[in-house]
């Protein structure tokens, strides 16, 4: 009976293992025939990117030719040659693909972030990994691009599209950094090569209220008894001489567009380093916004020379495009690293990105993130030295500030209405994104409009500006273009929003081909010239 | 008049699968069945179930040719379509020592696109003709099973275990089949009881963790028939797959290319009761019950940069769906029709959504979803020859109420209604047929509609048909199409009008029994179009938002071609190739998600009783992946084989032992290991393998 019961038990055990194992021996994953994509182009205007919404755009300084845009996912540095119509690439070389260690640490990102804790307590497996975003080429050779989730500014060779290392140290404690405060930099006092600038750093708020108006608890990871968090949504970077600024949004809760308060990030940055060097800037590492969402950075000097940081704010948004908070311009002294004033736009929500400036300094424009309107402020009431002078709180340009003018041309109160396209959606339906750019003559703007599909040209006459504030008169709608298709589910498939407009560098008469390039962003990305010509 | 008359146990004659044509082939018959049930092979099988001398207990009685063959034990299905639609109906016992599931045998009929949207149980849809998902009403012994909160049906809930037939009815023809039937009609048919006692086990297990089994048995006991069936699927999911790799300007991609899909685990039990008895002399009164419970997770979209491609690693789903149904039947009821069907029936699904978040920037979900639906349906036909011709008249009525509730947004209920009436006209010793039927259906909130359509069918040899269909049809949107709350990025319409469309087609069918060597030889080909109003997509409106809207007109054009044939008793061959051309009218664009081309070939070589060796093969044309029309995935060729052997058929168990069957089974599926993919972020697995055991007795 023993063994009769041990043959049945040794054919039961063989019978259920066996299509486990041989199951488990003819597995295949499909890499005998991987799934390539193949994607004609659709525009003769436009070089096309995998998959919608780039994340970024910008033009290798320098160059009068040469532009570099962010795919989103696949994450790629794509160069273009927008000499070409339509844009080519510069290298036809793959591009290489964001690594699994993409900040070069020698871990994968994952693992690293959750062996230092980063994990909440409720889900110690969490998952993340870098969501590339903003695109700012700071020199020919070397490109930031801002990534959420696993935060940090990547460093990228721009014509390779290769991640490069650069020499990343984070300090020992002193002043305002606490080498502590940045778990993924290395440890203190050591300098090592990476390939990504870790931006997660404990914030300790001055005024620990969020944008809706609770308070802010301690995050146990960063001080369980002072109220804390982690900065989150890498938004913008800029180079202002030696240092580097980065903008982090902080959003807390998309569902319900909680925003904490917005920072900027201080380094030091040496370009003269063989590769060039950086760390947290240790004497005054951190300043924080004085409205919520910081998304833009724009480096500005002076007509008389004083550089400054304008730092764009959207203020409280939520995911439908509602605005709940004011929007603001910031301005940051980069020598004293503090902020000197502030430009309200109110209830505007400015678009994400840097400032368009025309080429005298004197007008700024910025688009809305959900309405069809610009703001514009007048750039001359920066210029003024009494700006920059020690005072507890940031001097509000809006006129209310005894001994400073209003900096605000265009702004909620008062916008800058764009027309809208007879046949373009209502307004119900489709909240617009615009963005703006002004050419290298100063002379016009372009304004994109995501629902409309239109560049709204706009005639600046800047000449001899010489009064105090500029009159609004030198701006005015002159033209609509309708260079893609507007968002009307009847054409739906149809080339549609675009954004991140932006004039090619140089006068357009030394050159042939597209002038105002922008990305349409649906149903895939493209990199879109129009020659404009005015 | 049928060559094969399928009988119940009382002798009611449920549907003809002979060669009579335009008399008895209410379906069209497709392989392989067609190369089992209606030709030369099947003869050889009866007799060799004659040679067997299982007595009593013999599936088939009858065997002389052009007799009538009595069948016994599982029942096959019919499909309430008109003769003029080009339909298939398969007997998933002709698929059976395959380890087939139900999404595999859909996704090899004729016009037909299953889209998966993943592994072994996953998520599926079917599209036919180039519909979408929600455009095929889908059936289970009569009841709507179109999902009211999506519009569509995922028919990997249903274990092919307990489903004896699936009829797939396309495009024009598909008449009286109902709201949602714009592509066509997919009817799923429950297993019958049968005269003699049978019982069905089956189980199998193999790659990714995944195993299956379904016991069943079908009876009668004393006035009343019953069935009960359970099954269930388990598996780990965790298939590696190739990452895609787009090659735009350049190439780009993802590292690492390969990643294991995650959270991807599931579990499935179902089980089916039945319990049926005759009222009176004509009068058939059933009782059916079909519930499913499934846990498993939600590993989303393959989609970001990153070890594991941005895949879910905790969002989890559990659902539960019961169908219960009182179907009243009857026969020669004088003035009050030839044959009454009357179903009441209820749907119960309730689903659990949670997702605690991935990381810190995500937020928990916990959504639960309950939908509540009740429904009367009643058809009555009248049969009988005036004015030269022979009539069959149906009148449909039906109604039902939809009600939803759910924990993140208001609840809503509506009530749909309406009525049809066909006709079914036969001149000329039924050389000529004619089917006029009208269609009104009425929505609450949404509208109402009329709804003509006519077919014809022309028989001017006894071996060849010619058909051809105009109906239009309609979709009412969904519930979350229509009232999904705001959640910031994306929500619902209330706006939204149904979606309506034209759908024309015109074939032919040629029937051979043999020829030289060649049997039981069935050809079909048929050209269709459908002009769509009103399609609704689900898009970015504005640069927060995405909604469903009603988008223009669009038109689906293609050719359906289908062949089977056997050479002698051994060697069993089918193929049915469809091409689809889409497009947008105001675009010119083509609609996402359709492949240009479909190719699917079959070959069987062995004893049917025996063994058996399967090859397959399916071919699909890219698809487009982007309204755009520009982006695609690759064509691609997926082999799958099996081998089967019977032993049952051979000593000591056979063939006069107590089992009918037991089936030893091996299958391999996609030997050539190709990515598969059928939307853009969902992979497929590679090649994966099973073993199985399949016991009739």
């Amino acid at each position: 009976v023993t063994g009769t019961a041990t043959k049945t038990g040794v054919v039961l055990v063989v019978a259920a293992t066996l299509p486990a194992l041989l199951g488990s021996l003819c597995e295949g994953d499909g890499s005998a025939q991987p799934p390539v994509i193949r994607q004609e182009p659709v525009d003769p205007r436009c070089a096309g990117l995998a998959g919608p919404y780039p994340s970024g755009f910008d033009w290798l300084p320098g160059s009068q030719s040469e532009a570099v845009v962010m795919q989103f996912a696949p994450a790629a540095l794509l160069a273009f040659d927008v000499a070409a119509s339509p844009p080519r690439l510069v290298s036809p070389s793959a591009i290489p693909p964001l690594p699994p260690d993409s900040d070069g640490d020698g871990f994968v990102d994952i693992d690293r972030y959750r062996a230092v804790g980063l994990c909440p307590s409720i889900n110690p497996d969490c998952e993340t990994s870098p969501r590339v975003g903003s695109l700012r080429a700071a020199f020919d050779d070397l490109v930031f691009v801002s990534s959420s989730g696993y935060e940090q500014i990547l460093f990228y060779a721009p014509r390779t599209g290769a991640l490069v290392p650069l020499q990343v140290t984070n300090p020992g404690d002193s002043g305002g950094h606490r080498a502590a405060d940045f778990p993924l930099l290395p440890p203190a006092d050591q300098t090592v090569y990476r390939t990504g600038l870790s931006t997660k750093r404990c914030v300790f708020p001055p005024d620990p209220v969020d944008s809706l108006g609770d308070d802010i608890d301690p995050d146990p990871l960063c001080d369980p008894l002072q109220p804390s968090y982690f900065t989150k949504f890498t938004a913008a970077s800029a180079v202002m001489g030696d240092r580097l600024f980065v903008a982090t949004s902080n959003l807390k809760s998309p569902s319900v567009a909680r925003f904490q308060p917005g920072t900027v990030l201080v380094f030091d940055f040496d370009e003269s380093a063989v590769p060039p060097h950086v760390q947290p800037h240790v004497a005054q590492p951190l300043i924080f916004t004085t409205a919520f969402n910081p998304v833009g950075l724009t480096p500005y000097v002076t007509a008389s020379g004083t550089p400054l940081l304008l730092v764009t704010q959207t203020g409280g948004i939520s995911g439908a495009g509602e605005l709940l908070t004011g929007g603001a311009v910031d301005v940051i002294d980069p020598v004293g690293l503090r902020v000197v004033a502030t430009i309200p736009l109110g209830l505007s929500g400015p678009t994400f990105g840097p400032i368009a400036i025309d080429p005298t300094g004197r007008l700024g424009l910025l688009g809305a993130e959900s309405l069809r309107q610009l703001h514009a402020i007048d750039l001359a009431a920066l210029d003024d030295p009494g700006l920059l002078a020690p005072r507890p709180d940031p001097i509000v340009l809006d006129g209310s500030t005894p001994g400073f003018g209003d900096a605000r041309l265009y702004w909620s109160g008062s916008p800058l209405l764009l027309p809208s396209r007879p046949d373009g959606p209502p307004a119900l339906l489709c909240k617009t994104r615009t963005n703006v750019a002004i050419n290298t003559a100063g002379s016009w703007a372009f304004a994109s409009d995501w629902c409309d599909g239109t560049i709204t040209l706009l005639k600046l006459d800047l000449e001899d500006a010489a009064e105090v504030p500029l009159s609004r008169d030198r701006i005015s709608v002159e033209e609509q273009l309708d260079v893609l298709s507007p968002k009307d589910p009847a054409i739906f498939g149809a080339l549609t929003a675009p954004s991140m407009i932006s004039v090619r560098p140089g006068r357009p008469q030394d050159y042939t081909g597209p002038d105002v390039f922008f990305i349409a962003n649906e149903p895939e990305g493209q990199l879109c010239g129009v020659r404009i010509e005015y | 008049v049928c060559s094969s008359r399928i009988v119940s146990p009382r002798g009611r004659t449920l549907a003809c699968v002979g060669a009579a044509l335009g008399v008895g082939l209410v379906i069209g018959v497709w392989p392989p069945i067609a190369a089992r049930a209606q030709s030369a092979a099947v003869k050889a099988e009866v007799e060799a179930e004659s040679r067997a001398g299982s007595g009593a207990e013999s599936e088939v009685e009858a065997a002389a040719p052009g007799d009538e063959i009595v069948v016994r034990g599982f029942r096959t299905g019919r499909i309430d379509a008109p003769p003029s639609a080009f339909s298939t109906i398969v007997s998933t016992d002709d698929y059976a020592a395959e380890n087939k599931t139900l999404e595999d045998i859909l996704a090899q009929q004729p016009g037909v696109f299953l889209r998966r949207f993943g592994g072994p149980g996953s998520r599926s849809e079917i599209s036919i003709r180039g519909s979408t998902g929600a455009q095929v009403a889908v059936q289970l012994d009569g009841v709507p099973l179109n999902d009211a909160i999506s519009g569509s049906t995922d028919p990997a809930q249903f274990c092919v275990g307990m489903v004896d037939s699936i009829g797939v009815a396309r495009g024009g023809g598909a008449g009286l089949g109902g709201g949602n039937a714009i592509g066509g009609v997919v009817s799923l048919r429950t297993r019958r009881p049968g005269a003699v006692a049978a019982n069905r086990t089956t189980l199998s297990g193999g790659a990714f963790g995944t195993w299956q089994g379904t016991a069943f048995r079908g009876a009668q006991a004393g006035p009343l028939d019953y069935t009960a069936g359970y099954c269930f699927f388990v598996t780990d999911g965790d298939y590696r797959f190739a990452r895609p790799v787009f090659d735009v300007l350049t190439q780009t991609s993802f590292v690492p290319p390969v990643i294991e899909r995650i959270n991807n685990d599931r579990q499935r039990h179902s089980g089916t009761v039945s319990l049926g008895g005759e009222i009176g002399e004509r009068g058939y009164l059933v009782f059916r019950d079909y519930l499913t419970w499934t846990e498993h997770g939600e590993p989303g979209l393959d989609a970001l940069d990153g070890p594991s491609g941005g895949q879910n690693p905790l969002a989890r789903s559990e659902d539960l769906h019961n169908i219960a149904q009182l179907e009243y039947t009857a026969q020669d009821l004088g003035v009050l029709g030839t044959e009454l069907r009357a179903s009441l029936w209820h749907r119960y699904q309730d689903n659990h959504y949670a997702d605690p978040g991935i990381d810190e920037n995500a937020e928990p979900i916990d959504a639960q979803t309950e939908v509540s639906t009740v429904g009367l349906d009643v058809t009555d036909s009248w049969r009988g020859d005036w004015l030269g011709a022979s009539h069959a008249l149906s009148v449909r009525a039906h109604a039902k109420r939809e009600s939803l509730f759910a924990n993140d947004g208001p609840d809503h209920g509506r009530t749909i209604t309406g009525f049809g009436i066909e006709e079914d006209a036969r001149f000329f010793d039924e050389r000529l047929t004619i089917v006029p039927n009208l269609r009104y259906e009425w929505a609450q909130h949404v509208g109402d509609r009329w709804m003509p359509g006519i077919g014809l069918v022309v028989t001017p040899l006894p071996w060849l048909r010619l058909k051809g269909n105009v109906q239009r049809a309609w979709r009412v949107p969904s519930f979350d199409e229509l009232y999904l709350p705001d959640k910031g990025f994306i929500r619902g319409n209330p706006a939204l009008r149904p979606e309506v469309s034209d759908s024309y087609d015109v074939g032919l069918e040629l029937v051979a029994d043999a020829l030289w060597a060649i049997e039981g030889i069935r050809f079909s080909g048929s050209i269709f179009q459908q002009d769509i109003e009103d399609s609704i997509v689900w898009i970015p409106i504005s640069p927060f938002t995405v909604s469903p809207v009603n988008t223009g007109p669009a038109r689906i054009r293609g050719y359906e071609l289908a062949l089977a044939f056997a050479v002698t008793q051994y060697l069993r061959l089918s193929a049915n190739h469809t091409g689809l051309e889409t497009e947008s009218l105001t675009t010119g664009l083509p609609l996402p998600g359709r492949p240009d081309l479909e190719t699917n070939f079959r070959i069987e070589v062995g004893a049917v009783r025996s063994w058996k060796l399967v090859g397959e093969l399916q071919h699909t044309g890219e698809i487009p992946v982007s309204p755009s029309g520009a982006r695609f995935l690759p064509a691609r060729s997926v082999w799958n084989v099996s081998a089967s052997l019977n032993l049952a058929a051979f000593p000591p168990l056979g063939p006069n032992g107590a089992l009918r069957s037991l089936w030893l089974v091996l299958a391999l599926n996609n030997i050539g290991d190709v990515a598969v993919r059928d939307l853009l972020y969902l992979p497929q697995p590679g090649r994966n393998g099973y073993i199985g055991v399949e016991v009739d007795w």
